[in-house]
């Protein structure tokens, strides 16, 4: 099976058969979006809720410019804006109420949620907030989305939603 | 044209040599609190592009223990201490400690115990740093985490970065020896952009950009 890895602020849109992974979200929220009748679809591993600047040098690695771009490179390759459908990880807060991180997670979910509604994309499942952190593996074929994060017993917990 | 672009190789020797002293300082606390030998390897100074974080590390979803503390002052950044699950164990009952059954469950002690070996480790950095460089800074309360480690650098570079393309870490690796069984550690200090420059510039080596 072919398999990508992304690294923060990057972001990928391919057809299946392909498994797109990501190692490590924190607060950065991984966004899964996927054509389910013809197994299009992308990720994105975003960072910061919004673009600021007028030089997009990464413009992957916020919610709004990121998911644009998943967006574009699946409608490109023959996805259809009404078969979308979309999956969220990440958006921990690692360090609890640490004063230095600001609850970056919760306003990065609260981001990527408010532009996929705008965009009129469901969210099918969600595995958000905590204060664990997850890495993720999404299959284009079938649409399901791994999650591996830290449980109890020193194990690492695969969930599959 | 970014700071991150102008890190030459002299740079990295002065910024390894500030590692040097601050984890050869944190070793010592270490040592005298063990009563132990500790080692320290030559610090590793190396710019990252945050998308390629994941890749520095062999298992990236190792299980560790560490704590972050955040320097505040004339600098500004945060220095991360990191031991491994089984290692932080042995650690603990080093210091007279009940051993932890389950990392992932912490009670108060614990979390207390490992954030206190962080603020001693972090903060005799953070002292020797302060003494070298003639910079008036001082240490935060430790934030206690226990995760996979590509995600606690990761997230902490992320912390610091502010939105940075580009993070630099100046990575310390220790030894305690136990009876020839080594514990292994980690401690970095991750200076955010405008702090590198500062100590970049104090050290005669600033850098003229914009």
């Amino acid at each position: 099976m072919n398999k990508k890895i992304i690294g923060i602020g990057e972001y990928i849109s391919e057809k299946a058969p392909m498994i797109i992974v990501t190692l490590g979200l924190g607060s950065c929220v991984g966004v899964c979006i996927r054509d389910k009748a013809k197994n299009i679809g992308g990720m994105v591993h975003v960072m910061l809720p919004q673009n600021n600047s007028k030089e997009n040098i990464k413009p992957g690695k916020y919610a709004d410019t990121g998911i644009e771009l998943v967006l574009e490179g699946i409608l490109k390759q023959g996805g259809e804006m009404r078969n979308l459908e979309a999956k969220i990880a990440g958006g921990a807060a690692m360090f609890g109420n640490s004063s230095k991180s600001m609850d970056i997670g919760k306003r990065n979910i609260e981001a990527v949620k408010s532009i996929l509604k705008s965009k009129n994309i469901k969210i099918i499942s969600e595995e958000i907030a905590g204060n664990r952190a997850r890495s993720i593996e999404y299959d284009l074929q079938s649409g399901n989305l791994q999650i591996k994060k830290v449980g109890g017993g020193e194990k690492v917990e695969i969930l599959i939603i | 044209m970014s700071l991150y672009d102008n890190i030459d190789k002299i740079r990295l020797d002065a910024l390894k040599e500030l590692g040097n002293i601050g984890a050869g300082n944190a070793a010592t606390s270490i040592s005298m609190m063990l009563d132990k030998k500790v080692d320290i390897n030559v610090p590793d100074v190396t710019v990252v592009p945050m998308s390629d974080l994941w890749k520095k590390f062999i298992n990236p979803e190792e299980i560790t223990a560490g704590a972050m503390i955040g320097v505040e002052g004339e600098l500004s950044g945060a220095i991360l201490f990191l031991v491994g699950a089984e290692d932080i164990k042995k650690l603990l009952e080093m210091m007279m400690l009940p051993r932890p059954e389950d990392l992932t469950q912490l009670d108060e002690i614990t979390t207390s115990a490992i954030g206190e070996l962080g603020n001693i480790m972090c903060s005799s950095y953070i002292v020797s740093l302060s003494s070298f460089t003639g910079f008036n800074i001082h240490s935060m309360p430790p934030n206690v985490v226990v995760d996979m480690v590509a995600a606690v650098v990761a997230e902490v570079s992320l912390i610091n970065s502010e939105g940075e393309d580009y993070i630099l870490l100046i990575e310390t690796d220790m030894k305690v020896e136990n009876y020839g069984k080594n514990i292994l550690g980690y401690i970095s200090y991750i200076p955010d952009e405008k702090s590198l420059k500062q100590l970049l510039g104090k050290l005669g080596l600033g850098i003229d950009n914009d």
